[in-house]
């Protein structure tokens, strides 16, 4: 038996391509690969696992792209001597798609309760089971 | 996030005799990276106490804030080996090897005033010292048995980890 109330969900696409040339050059060979991929990512989760209203969302919903290239010469130098010797370029984007989001329900003051920023002079355990004071959604959106 | 990366590199292997090669590399990188992080939050009590807001804001708050780093460093290996008869390789290896700079992606903590502590937004290079010492061994056609010794020093070393936000 399952008790949970937050559809599971790991969709993914992912994806990509590259191309390699080689070419004789001098007593070598040089070489260039390019490669570009993405990867997106649209997932749910109960995160507190239950039917109870604690971490009643948390997904992250991503966009991830990168692309590389590297050109090289590999041969040899001398009778004595070979080697390899290339340029090398990475580059990559993560974004939010279109936002991260956390979402806490009635039952999570009992999870989150703790002595961070107490307040004395009042009843805590009252305090902390105040309905609604944790019911909050967090977005987080990378930009850039 | 936004990240680049470039280097250049090369290694050489340098046959002093048929039995003793030298084998020199070096890597020179840089890297960039760049996050700008907004997290916002919605709901709750429509007019918390100044107690409740307090508590509230312990385990949820709005951040915001923008990193940008970049980095260059250089690494590199040098190993010799010796080949003592076709069976028997000797080998030893030093290298200097490092992870980039970092981005934090997963909110930062807030310090004394409430602001983001600004100083965890990026996380330094990770520095890796190496030295191994082995034996590549071929005893009949059919088998192998190689013995290696290392030893990896890590510095700032940059363990995974996550926390609710």
């Amino acid at each position: 038996m399952i008790d949970q109330d937050t559809p599971w969900r790991s969709n993914q696409d992912l994806g990509g391509v590259s191309l390699n040339i080689d070419t004789k050059l001098g007593t070598g060979t040089l070489t260039s690969t390019s490669a570009w991929r993405y990867w997106n990512w649209d997932p749910s989760n109960d995160r507190d696992f239950t039917g109870k209203q604690a971490l009643a969302l948390s997904q992250a919903p991503s966009k991830h792209k990168q692309w590389s290239q590297e050109v090289r010469w590999a041969g040899s130098l001398s009778k004595k001597i070979s080697g390899v010797f290339g340029i090398f370029a990475i580059g990559q984007d993560l974004k939010t798609d279109p936002y991260h989001t956390e979402e806490s329900g009635v039952d999570q003051w009992r999870f989150a309760k703790s002595t961070t920023g107490i307040v004395k002079t009042v009843d805590q355990d009252a305090l902390w089971a105040t309905p609604g004071l944790l019911t909050v959604t967090v977005f987080t959106p990378f930009l850039n | 996030m936004n990240t680049f990366s470039g280097a250049l590199f090369g290694q050489v292997d340098w046959a002093i005799t048929d039995k003793l090669h030298l084998l020199p590399g070096i890597r020179a990188n840089y890297d960039q990276k760049k996050v700008d992080y907004k997290r916002e939050t919605y709901g709750g009590l429509a007019n918390p106490t100044a107690a409740q807001l307090k508590l509230l804001q312990g385990v949820y708050s709005n951040q915001a804030f923008v990193a940008d780093t970049s980095n260059t460093n250089y690494s590199g290996q040098l190993t010799i080996a010796y080949k003592l008869i076709k069976q028997v390789n000797l080998f030893a290896t030093y290298a200097k090897s490092y992870k980039p700079v970092g981005v934090n992606l997963g909110g930062l903590v807030n310090d004394a005033s409430g602001n983001p502590d600004l100083t965890t937004a990026t996380i330094k290079p990770e520095q890796v010292n190496h030295i191994e010492i082995g034996v590549k061994t071929t005893p009949t056609k059919n088998s192998t048995l190689n013995i290696t010794v290392y030893n990896t020093d890590i510095k700032d070393i940059k363990p995974l980890y996550n926390r609710l936000i």
